[in-house]
């Protein structure tokens, strides 16, 4: 499904967040969205999925306002990983990933055969299905990444938002994610939106990459034309080397602050 | 059966089933219009009180919500007593007005407790103070109108002394309607413990669905201030215990706390009521006796 996005507009407190943004996500790709603290990222995403609903301007998927499908319509086609959040300490990994059924289940209705079979794909497709009886208060940090993860997919959504989603992991844990997401991207030919902090990892795991700056789009396009030691320079007023590795893929090195 | 008239088991047992009269009509009335009732009520008062404190705790997101320690119950009681001042002490209309006064104090809870989104330690200081607001209005209800309120000291404390049938009446409809709105309510109360935006992305509207199961709660409270006054701490011990025992998921928490939260109350009336016989003690001292500790012990441990 193709997400769109005309001049959004979002104001907090009497404080200004982001002026006149307008971007397409196209169905199947991956978007990642960077930039410096406090520069919208996060409200921008939260905009995409209606989680601030406060906005002027329009979000249309497949030609139709978001605003008009209705909350569960809309759960049923986009998921969100917000950063905030919260379970009971006896929560375990199934019951997590079974939270994310609730936009299928009637008021009235139990459990379905499709809703095992997507929670159990969900615990696969994050290598969690040995840890389904486990609490995810128990868990490390990555594996508990991973569960909440799980619970977006067992949604089953044409659009994954993911809000920061290697944040406090560790290096092998960040690839782990990343890699997840990349797989669930390929096999669903899910559009995945995420808000990155690290440069190289939106370089390596995104068709397109989206800068804020300033409350507006600074630069939208290929990782490799617009993830240059330039534009990072004027972006984050940092200088940067641009090695290439062994893959040949060009990995940049911010060097020092210029501020 | 206890009590300072002595019935015992063995006697009540010869009488329903034996088909001989042995216990005399005296003590066969204060079986039936005394003990039985009585014992209803506290069933009754014991649901929705748990239930009450059950919902308040996954929608403030704060295990100390009770409904008689955030203010919501004397919401209920002073809306309640001003009301029973006009038409008398058991009036059909009792009952809605503390409902309206419960829920206007879980809304003054909300909007001093409001600000970008809840927190639990807001959420206490608002409802102590509220409580306490709504507390001083009380006591100047009964002191001014002190001829009017019988009772008006054994209400405060909360106590089931000489309920009867009329009041199983009064709180048996609130108590179904409020069980059965409760539990069909499960599934949303667990999407409600994940956060506001995790609930929000899996497609509940989290505002409605929070207001909704609020107006519940206080429903359930006001119906059980109306009937047995101030009796606090049922709300918060009873579904922490339950949820030590069977877990947070809400499907099984409830109908757990609501088992639970009948036997504590009737349990603890019959200690009450029984332990310095033929001096009857108002089960609300008791409860707040084991109340207060444990409220302390959650603070430690949760906050």
């Amino acid at each position: 499904m193709n997400l769109t996005a005309e001049k959004i507009s979002v104001t907090l407190g009497g404080k200004e967040i982001l002026r006149d943004v307008s971007c397409k996500f196209p169905s199947g790709k991956r978007t990642a969205i960077i930039g410096p603290n406090g520069a919208g990222k996060s409200t921008l995403l939260k905009v995409l999925c209606l989680l601030n609903e406060k906005f002027s301007g329009t979000v249309t998927l497949d030609g139709q306002d978001i605003r008009t499908f209705g909350r569960k319509n809309l759960s049923r086609v986009m998921a969100i990983l917000p950063q905030e959040r919260d379970a009971p300490q006896d929560t375990t990994v199934r019951q997590l990933v079974s939270f994310g059924r609730f936009p299928h289940r009637k008021f009235f209705g139990g459990h379905s055969a499709e809703d095992d079979a997507a929670i159990k794909n969900a615990l696969e497709l994050t290598k969690l299905t040995a840890f389904e009886n486990r609490q995810v208060a128990s868990l490390s940090g990555g594996e508990r990444q991973r569960a909440w993860l799980a619970m977006t997919l067992a949604q089953r959504p044409k659009i994954l938002l993911l809000d920061e989603p290697t944040t406090y992991l560790d290096i092998s844990h960040q690839l782990e994610v990343m890699d997840i997401v990349a797989d669930v991207n390929k096999k669903f030919s899910a559009t995945i939106i995420m808000v990155l902090h690290d440069i190289n990892h939106a370089r390596l795991y995104s068709d397109d990459v989206l800068i804020i700056k300033d409350k507006k789009i600074f630069a939208m396009g290929e990782p490799k034309k617009i993830l240059t030691a330039k534009i990072l320079g004027e972006v984050f007023n940092v200088a940067a080397d641009t090695f290439i590795n062994s893959a040949g893929d060009e990995i940049i090195f911010p060097t020092k602050n210029l501020k | 059966m206890n009590g300072s008239v002595e019935i015992s088991s063995a006697q009540i047992f010869a009488d329903l089933f034996g088909g001989e009269v042995l216990i005399g009509e005296t003590k066969r009335q204060i079986l039936e219009n005394i003990r039985l009732p009585r014992t209803i009520v506290a069933i009754l008062v014991g649901i929705n009180l748990s239930l009450s404190g059950a919902i308040l705790q996954a929608v403030m997101k704060n295990p100390l919500a009770d409904p008689h320690i955030i203010g919501i119950s004397s919401g209920a009681g002073l809306f309640g007593i001003f009301v029973m001042m006009i038409f008398g002490d058991a009036g059909v209309l009792v009952t809605p007005a503390a409902f309206v006064g419960a829920m206007l104090a879980a809304a003054l809870i909300y909007i001093l407790a409001w600000k970008d989104g809840i927190r639990p330690i807001r959420v206490i200081l608002a409802g102590v103070a509220v409580s306490a607001f709504l507390g001083a209005g009380i006591s100047a209800l009964l002191i001014f109108y002190s001829d009017k309120v019988h009772g008006a000291l054994l209400w405060m404390v909360g106590g089931l002394s000489a309920r009867s049938w009329q009041h199983v009446e009064i709180l048996l409809p609130y108590s179904i309607a409020g069980t059965i709105a409760t539990f069909l309510a499960a599934r949303h109360l667990n999407i409600l413990q994940l956060g506001d935006e995790v609930a929000t992305g899996l497609g509940l509207r989290v505002n409605l669905v929070r207001t909704i199961l609020t107006t519940i709660a206080a429903l359930l409270a006001a119906s059980a201030v109306c009937v047995v006054g101030l009796l606090g701490f049922v709300g918060l011990i009873v579904p922490h215990t339950a949820r030590l025992i069977l877990g947070s998921d809400y499907r099984i928490l409830l109908p757990g706390a609501a088992t639970l939260g009948a036997a504590v109350v009737t349990i603890s009336d019959t200690v009450a009521r029984t332990i310095f016989a033929p001096t009857e003690l108002p089960v609300g001292i008791l409860m707040a006796m084991l109340g207060a500790p444990f409220f302390l012990y959650l603070l430690r441990k949760e906050l």
